[in-house]
């Protein structure tokens, strides 16, 4: 319990740094925002107005405590293009960016697990060295071209999936399922390959401890053995590592939300930066690293709870 | 002073090694090619050579502008190429050196250091240098800026970790013994013992500088016109998808064989 | 009838550019109750034997043998489901390494039951399976708790978790128990306990045991019948017994030099007594008064070192490391230290060469010998693997002019001097000169720590540390070395301080021994 609350404090202050470090970065830039909004031919009344608005006066330390002293209560600031919170904004985006990393998350969970295994089974073996290349492709394709590419065949030359516009899950689930299946594989498949990968590496040398041995001798055969007693030690070392996958899922992807059209935080992040939108900007920037760091500590705390070596003492 | 033994033992390379050897190579001598010469003018416009589908004077086929895409896949290679070199040059050299410094000497700055190394790996992927990119603003000279510096952290903590194992070895404590001075045993003695692990990640990090490269331009935030890139072709052939659908297959298999020629070169030596 | 015959065994493995071969038509029996010691060398063949009878190799390993008849039936033609039903329920296994044999996520209870759940031996109730969990544990000499039932194998010493490998192989009472290296991991106190429970084993349900080991004194103890192995094959005891006897007696020595300096100094005077040949030690004493003539190059005065350390509370404790320790190294001379591990001693030598900075006392060192230079006992780790020998001499000569500038004499050769100097030192640790070319990792452990030397002598230092110098090198490598170092100390005209655990190693090359225990020097021979 102590360390669990020893990580939270922890986890709470990297992200007031990076917080601040964001906040510092966009308070550098050069150029008024304020000006910028309102056109050259303001008068320097109505800027000095529009910066009280805005929240743009006093020292960096003192706007960001400010942002601070908001941020906590739930108000972000608002956006300097759309007139409205940021919150708001963030909101009406996150569900179709969650939902496409559902998707994703679930075709990576369902395939990387048996791919691995399979991979495995028998080191350089032919499925191995199939398998091993399909990953290495799948960790190399960037991840537009596979959008392009899925578009082209499944979308336009077979038809088998919706292309066009995003639907939201609530209105039809099932045009949200048909339409998120090619965005989701672009997102899955590079991750799956490094899951793979990964998972498979750690069976393999997991295959080479003494343990494995004992249970050899107690008579267990092949399968046994690595249902028993291997999967479990390497999917333990395998945490943290998909942990930082499913942060990086959960973050979006901002290039594929940009290939089919997805209204997610991705987009917005890209229009916001090529509008200057700097509120939005560090909201969705904060967000994205929070969650890195919150499935880290997350991974860290359930090393606690799976793996009995990790002392729960204190 | 002594020359290299000349029965050196024959080191065998796998086949996944030499097959990513020959992409690797293919692609660079299209790059290399495409600095000098191209069969066309990257940028020459043409209204009536819009959208033509591959044919003997367009190997690739043209453009929405009637530019001949393998001339601009040429220099949008070489572009790729130069760019991952400086991003990933960035990250090795200033990675490096802080990464030794600090895993040598360790101390206060070192565990500062490692903190804010920590932090910087928070943020996701590209994300950071597209913050740096809404900071500084977009082109190609900012893009090398910003994922040179997105590249910093990973080569400080492999460095940083090989440095910290080897200088518990023994040859180390003789080194010092002898009087050679901290900065001789760290890049005189230590470096050319940790080659291997800054191979992998060199490797490693010059597929993610292609893909990050090419990721940014596609979308409009890395290198801009007139300069021809890989992802901005992308992003325009994806617009004429469904009547010119052969724009998005050279500038796309391009980056595909150098990325997948560098993953399989990296895991032909990983293997070996 | 023999209970287990294996005819002709053979057990090779792939390596780049052919087949090793491990194991050479290998062929031995096993009676009904009777326990079987197989010696030898680590590296002989003897645990791969073992592991080949119920074939539990990896799969890299290729096995092949005429016959393995066990229990009358052929285990060589089984397949590999029928090899499963045997494995564990019939033979059973206990390995080496107890720290590593359990699966580090399964409670004991659970990994003790397994090899009934896998034999599918059923029981009525859930209690009587714990009952027999629990008495599996017990003759294996542990108190069954439920703690220790549901404890994690990281949660339990070495010695427990070994008990807990033999409970889970006598649970579905084996026919034949392979026992490899049980107690090689362990202090001496387990070994007798654990080797007591293989006897009582025997005695109360006939099995037969394999009992393997390089501890030829445990083996002689337990065993029935020995068989000795080396390079892969089977000294058969009544052909070449004399070269057996000769290797065990040797390697009984050395184990017993071993004990020796690890039971410390309380012994030891006796012991030099009976061992060392008496002649011996008063021509040393007669060496030692010719020596306290010469001049004293080092003198350590009152050294103190001690490591703070830091618990999880922050509270910051000092742990002594040494307590006032003095010594003389007079010119020519070679001073031994002997010492268990953490005793002191590589601290000692640390502070002493300059790399540790010492908490108290001084350290004087006499003209021309201030730069005192080291041959570690891993000569591998100790040169730089990515240089070539001659450039790491090179270098060390380089260095060499570099500390001579600190002390204020200028003097640069040219590089083809340099690579003279390089070359004659070569010839002086009888080496060829092509070795100049070539990498560590290229050479041999003798000759790597030849390197090592004329790394620390080419600079022709009046002091040469030399820590466990051949403590990693096959026992006629050591002689050579042993030698070499003495004939350098003329021709160099330099003083050792010599570090070993071994008295033996120790006898034969230094003129004085200090002893050191917990810190300080205890006695002086």
């Amino acid at each position: 319990m102590k360390y669990i609350i020893k990580k939270i404090a922890s986890l709470v202050i990297t992200l007031l740094i990076i917080s601040f470090v964001t906040f510092l970065a966009f308070a550098v830039i050069p150029g008024d925002a304020a000006v910028s909004k309102l056109g050259m031919d303001a008068t320097p009344e109505q800027v000095e107005e529009l910066r009280e608005e805005m929240g743009l006066k006093g020292s960096v330390m003192s706007r960001y405590l400010r942002w601070l002293g908001n941020a906590a209560r739930g108000n972000f600031g608002k956006s300097y293009r759309y007139d409205m919170p940021v919150t708001e904004l963030i909101s009406e985006r996150l569900g179709a960016t969650v939902g496409l990393a559902c998707v994703s998350l679930v075709l990576i969970l369902v395939f990387s697990v048996p791919l691995s295994l399979l991979s495995a089974a028998k080191p350089n073996g032919a499925v191995d060295n199939v398998l091993t290349i399909l990953t290495q492709i799948g960790m190399a394709i960037p991840q537009f071209f596979l959008g392009i590419v899925l578009t082209l065949v499944f979308g336009i030359l077979l038809s088998w999936f919706k292309t066009g516009s995003y639907v939201s899950p609530s209105v039809d689930f099932g045009g949200f399922l048909s339409f998120m299946i090619l965005p989701a594989i672009s997102v899955a498949i590079p991750k799956m390959s490094m899951m793979v990968k990964y998972l498979r590496d750690c069976i393999v040398s997991e295959k080479k401890n003494d343990y494995v041995r004992t249970a050899k001798a107690k008579g267990n055969g092949e399968a046994a053995i690595l249902f028993k007693h291997v999967l479990k030690n390497a999917v333990i070392s395998a945490i943290t590592f998909f942990a930082m996958i499913t942060a990086e899922v959960l973050a979006g992807s901002i290039v594929v939300e940009q290939v089919f059209g997805i209204p997610g935080l991705g987009r917005l992040l890209v229009n916001s930066i090529n509008n200057r939108d700097f509120p939005v900007v560090n909201v969705i920037v904060l967000y994205m690293a929070a969650l890195v760091v919150i499935m880290n500590t997350l991974a860290d705390i359930s090393y606690r709870i799976v793996d009995p070596r990790v002392s729960r003492a204190d | 002073m002594m020359k290299a033994r000349s029965k050196r033992s024959t080191i065998k390379y796998s086949k996944s090694f030499k097959a990513g050897l020959i992409l690797v190579t293919l692609i660079l001598l299209l790059a290399l090619v495409g600095l000098f010469w191209t069969p066309y003018d990257v940028n020459e416009m043409s209204f009536i050579l819009k959208n033509k589908a591959p044919s003997l004077l367009h190997p690739f086929g043209t453009d929405n502008f009637g530019r001949d895409i393998l001339s601009r896949v040429m220099q949008g290679a070489s572009l790729s190429f130069l760019i991952a070199v400086a991003v990933v040059g960035t990250g090795t050299v200033v990675g490096t050196v802080i990464g030794a410094l600090t895993g040598y000497f360790g101390g206060v700055v070192d565990a500062v250091l490692m903190r804010v190394n920590d932090a910087l790996s928070a943020f996701p992927g590209v994300l950071m240098a597209l913050v740096i990119i809404a900071v500084i603003g977009n082109g190609k000279y900012n893009l090398i800026l910003a994922l040179g510096i997105v590249f910093v952290p990973s080569y400080v903590r492999v460095v940083r970790g090989e440095v910290l194992k080897q200088k518990e070895l023994d040859y180390v404590k003789n080194m010092k013994l002898m009087g050679a001075s901290d900065l001789h045993i760290i890049f005189i003695d230590i470096l050319p013992n940790i080659k291997t692990a800054l191979t992998a990640s060199v490797l490693i990090g010059f597929q993610n500088a292609v893909l990050s490269e090419a990721g940014m331009s596609y979308l409009g935030l890395g290198v801009t016109p007139p300069d021809p890139s890989l992802g901005r072709m992308l992003s325009e052939a994806q617009s004429c998808l469904i009547y010119a659908p052969w724009y998005a297959v050279a500038p796309g298999l391009t980056i595909l064989f150098l990325t997948l020629g560098l993953g399989f070169v990296s895991h032909g030596l990983a293997e070996r | 009838m023999a209970l287990l015959s294996v005819k002709k065994l053979n057990i090779s493995v792939d390596v780049p550019g052919g087949e090793k071969q491990l194991v050479r038509d290998v062929s031995f029996e096993v009676g009904k109750g009777e326990i079987l010691g197989l010696v030898g060398a680590s590296g002989s063949g003897k645990s791969l034997t073992s592991m080949a009878i119920a074939h539990i190799l990896r799969r890299e390993y290729k096995v092949s043998a005429e016959e393995i008849l066990f229990d009358k039936r052929r285990m060589d033609l089984m397949s590999e489901g029928e090899l499963c039903d045997i494995r564990g329920r019939e033979i059973a296994y206990v390995f080496q390494e107890p720290m590593t044999s359990l699966n580090p996520l399964l409670r004991i209870g659970r990994q003790v039951a397994e090899p009934l759940e896998i034999h599918g031996i059923k029981f009525s109730t859930k209690v009587e399976k714990t009952e027999a969990v629990k008495q599996a544990l017990k003759e294996a000499g542990l108190e069954p708790t439920r703690d220790l039932l549901r404890a994690y194998p990281h949660q339990l010493s070495g010695g427990q978790r070994q008990r807990v490998m033999i409970a889970m192989a006598f649970i579905c009472n084996p026919s034949l128990l392979v026992a490899d290296e049980i107690t090689t991991a362990l202090d001496v106190d387990t070994t007798n306990v654990i080797a007591e429970l293989l006897l009582e084993r025997r005695k109360r349900y006939g099995t037969s045991i394999i009992f393997i080991s390089h501890d030829t004194k445990l083996v002689e103890r337990v065993s029935d019948r020995i068989l000795h192995m080396k390079n892969g094959e089977m000294l058969e005891n009544h052909e070449s017994p004399e070269e057996a006897e000769r290797e065990l007696m040797a390697a009984k020595r050395a184990e017993e030099a071993e004990i020796r300096a690890m039971e410390g100094s309380e012994t030891s005077d006796e012991d030099t007594d009976e061992q060392s040949a008496s002649g011996n030690k008063i021509a040393g004493r007669d060496k030692n008064n010719a020596l306290n003539a010469k001049k004293v190059i080092l003198e350590v005065k009152n050294l103190s070192f001690a490591y703070s350390d830091r618990s999880v509370l922050g509270k910051v404790t000092l742990k002594p490391v040494l307590k006032d320790v003095s010594l003389v190294l007079r010119e020519g001379e070679t001073l031994g230290i002997v010492g268990k591990s953490g005793s002191g001693k590589s601290t000692l030598v640390k502070t002493i060469c300059g790399l540790q900075k010492s908490n108290e006392g001084e350290i004087i060192y006499a003209p021309g010998s201030e730069f005192p230079q080291m041959v570690f006992q891993d000569p591998y780790s100790s040169l730089n693997p990515a240089r070539s020998v001659g450039r790491i001499l090179y270098e060390a000569v380089r260095m060499g002019e570099r500390r001579a500038a600190m002390k204020g004499e200028k003097k640069r050769v040219s590089k083809t001097l340099a690579r003279q100097v390089v070359f004659d030192m070569l010839k002086s640790v009888d080496l060829k000169s092509e070795i100049a070319y070539r990498k560590i990792s290229e050479l041999s452990g003798g000759e790597r720590q030849r390197v090592a030397i004329a790394t620390a002598l080419i600079t022709r230092p009046g002091i040469v540390i030399l820590d466990e110098p051949v403590s990693a090198i096959d026992a006629n490598v050591q002689e050579q070395i042993l030698a070499l170092l003495k004939k350098l100390k003329e021709t160099f005209g330099c003083s050792y301080i010599f570090i070993s655990h071994d008295p033996e190693v120790i006898a034969k090359i230094c003129d004085r021994v200090l002893v050191i225990e917990d810190g300080s020097i205890k006695e002086k021979r």
